[in-house]
């Protein structure tokens, strides 16, 4: 597995490739517990490079989900390839995140409940 | 020399002198080799090296400081007030520095013959400098470089006893984990049912391994208020210790669910676990799969609740494997679920095969994943079989897959399969 992260626009983006599996990166985990824990924080979790996630790396998502909204931000899952969406919905644990096609779509939804926010 | 090449008695006596001291000195050492072939500990093999060193070095004064991380300082002197601790720490400190011995000579710049002479000698262990020994006020005249061979010859045999009791105490722990690691795997091993039970329609084969010594599998057959007993199996994500203790809790909960309801079913059990554990589940950040299923031979259906668990296979009597998706989310994840019931009809030649994420993840050495499809081919090509022969020939499936790449995940397999109530194929 290889992660890196970028921020666009105030928004931060964890790229990860490969296998996840949340026991092989404890610095990714710290990365994102800390980028979730910042108040109003916005971050875009880009899957498109991901062919596996166990259900350690899950838990660590929700994790990282729950702190994001606790703090007034949020945090979206994005570009997952098709055998994947297909496991989280037979899981139902597509219930858990809000999953969109694109990048762009991401953004797009984050800058849109800060509008909200803000209106 | 006279002129026939043979010594003076003054260098004679020299001579006599100085093999005197040699003998002595390498009688030095094989002591303290001889002192620490003995069961020592650590403060005692300090101790013995000072004594030694003294003796050997023609000193007044000796001390030594041993600082092993993550364990109290150990000090030892060769007489009462010797030297002080924060001399002591000091001295450490300069062979920390230099990561070499360190010498000073008086060279009579004292009143007395041998004041200011100071040896330090670094301790090393693994590699680190962590203690020092000090000697101080040599009678014989100053240090000399062999006189600093002689001391690293001494530290050596110490820096020796002190990693062997390093790795001493370190096997003592090990095998003191690996007892109660057992005893944990007996444990768990005893939380399993001991036996299938018979139902009268159905014909049961289950099996669950875990990856380590125990893990966050298991499956269950849970008395039911009315009818053939319910069958669970559960998934707590992750492995190992912490998730055979979220089994063992989430085990019991579900078991203990029915007994209090006054109309048990797969769904209400799964709510009452759901309710009754969300909070430990969400504070430790993880969530459990769980399936739960009931055999009602009257109406020919298996009622069953699937909070996040797959793969969950069925197979009808004529017809292809399927996979029938989850309709909640898993247990821990989502407060107040209301847990949704399904009904499917079973019986004789139906086939249903509940199974963990061990398999479907199992990983062959090309980094392939079993996935979802070669499941579901291998039950349909078996389904025609008795349980027993549907479970091994699942897990022979696995185990080729796999190869040699050892498993990666715990593995747990339920099968049933619907007979007719007079026979069993």
């Amino acid at each position: 597995m290889e992660w890196y992260t970028t921020t666009v626009d105030g928004i931060e983006v964890l790229t990860i490739n490969g296998r996840f599996d949340a026991h092989s990166a404890p610095a990714l985990k710290r990365w994102l517990l800390k980028a979730a824990a910042a108040e109003g924080s916005q971050v875009v979790v880009d899957l498109g490079g991901t062919h596996f996630i166990d259900s350690a790396a899950l838990a660590l998502l929700i994790a990282g989900l729950r702190q994001c909204r606790a703090r007034g931000g949020e945090m979206i899952l994005c570009n997952l390839a098709q055998p994947m969406r297909i496991i989280l919905e037979l899981t139902q644990m597509d219930q858990m995140f809000t999953i969109v096609p694109t990048m762009a779509a991401a953004v797009t939804a984050l800058r849109s409940a800060t509008a909200e926010v803000i209106a | 020399m006279d002129w026939r090449g043979t010594l003076t008695t003054q260098q004679l006596t020299t001579l006599t002198s100085e093999l005197v001291a040699y003998q002595d000195q390498l009688a030095a050492i094989h002591e303290l080799a001889h002192h620490f072939s003995g069961r020592l500990n650590l403060l005692q093999a300090l101790q013995g090296l000072v004594q030694t060193a003294v003796r050997a070095l023609f000193v007044r004064r000796g001390a030594a400081l041993l600082s092993l991380p993550e364990r109290p300082s150990l000090t030892a002197a060769s007489s009462v007030g010797a030297e002080s601790e924060h001399m002591l720490a000091s001295a450490l400190a300069q062979v920390q520095q230099q990561q070499a011995p360190v010498l000073q000579n008086g060279n009579g710049r004292f009143p007395s013959p041998g004041d200011g002479d100071r040896l330090l000698l670094p301790l090393t262990v693994r590699g680190q400098v962590m203690g020092v020994l000090q000697l101080v006020e040599r009678c014989t005249g100053p240090f000399t470089t062999a006189d600093i061979k002689l001391g690293q010859a001494l530290t050596a045999q110490l820096e020796v006893q002190v990693e062997n009791t390093l790795w001493h105490e370190a096997e003592v722990a090990q095998a003191a984990w690996r007892a109660q690691l057992a005893q944990a795997q007996e444990v768990q091993r005893c939380l399993l049912p001991q036996l299938v039970p018979h139902i009268s329609g159905i014909d049961i084969w289950a099996a669950s391994t875990p990856l380590h010594e125990v893990g966050g599998d298991w499956y269950d057959f849970i008395p039911a208020q009315r009818g053939a007993p319910m069958v669970a199996v559960g998934d707590v994500c992750g492995k190992g210790m912490a998730a055979a203790m979220l089994m063992a809790m989430t085990r019991t909960t579900l078991r203990n669910g029915d007994a209090y309801l006054p109309h048990s079913s797969p769904a209400r059990l799964i709510q009452h676990a759901n309710t009754t554990l969300h909070s430990d589940y969400t504070g430790v950040g993880l969530f459990a799969s769980l399936f739960v299923g009931h055999y009602l031979p009257d109406e020919g259906v298996v009622r069953y609740a699937n909070a996040g668990h797959a793969p969950v296979i069925f197979c009808p009597a004529r017809g292809d494997a399927r996979l029938l998706p989850a309709s909640n989310a898993a247990i821990g994840l989502l407060p107040n679920e209301p847990i949704m019931e399904a009904s499917l009809p079973f019986g004789p030649g139906d086939a249903l095969v509940v199974a963990t994420d061990g398999f479907t993840e199992a990983t062959n050495a090309r980094g392939e994943l079993l996935g979802y499809e070669r499941l579901l081919e291998a039950v349909s090509r078996t389904a025609g079989q008795n349980a027993a022969s549907i479970g091994a020939v699942l897990q022979a499936v696995v185990a080729n897959f796999r190869g040699q790449q050892p498993p990666s995940d715990d593995q747990t397999l339920f099968v049933l399969k619907g007979v007719s109530s007079w026979a069993r194929d």
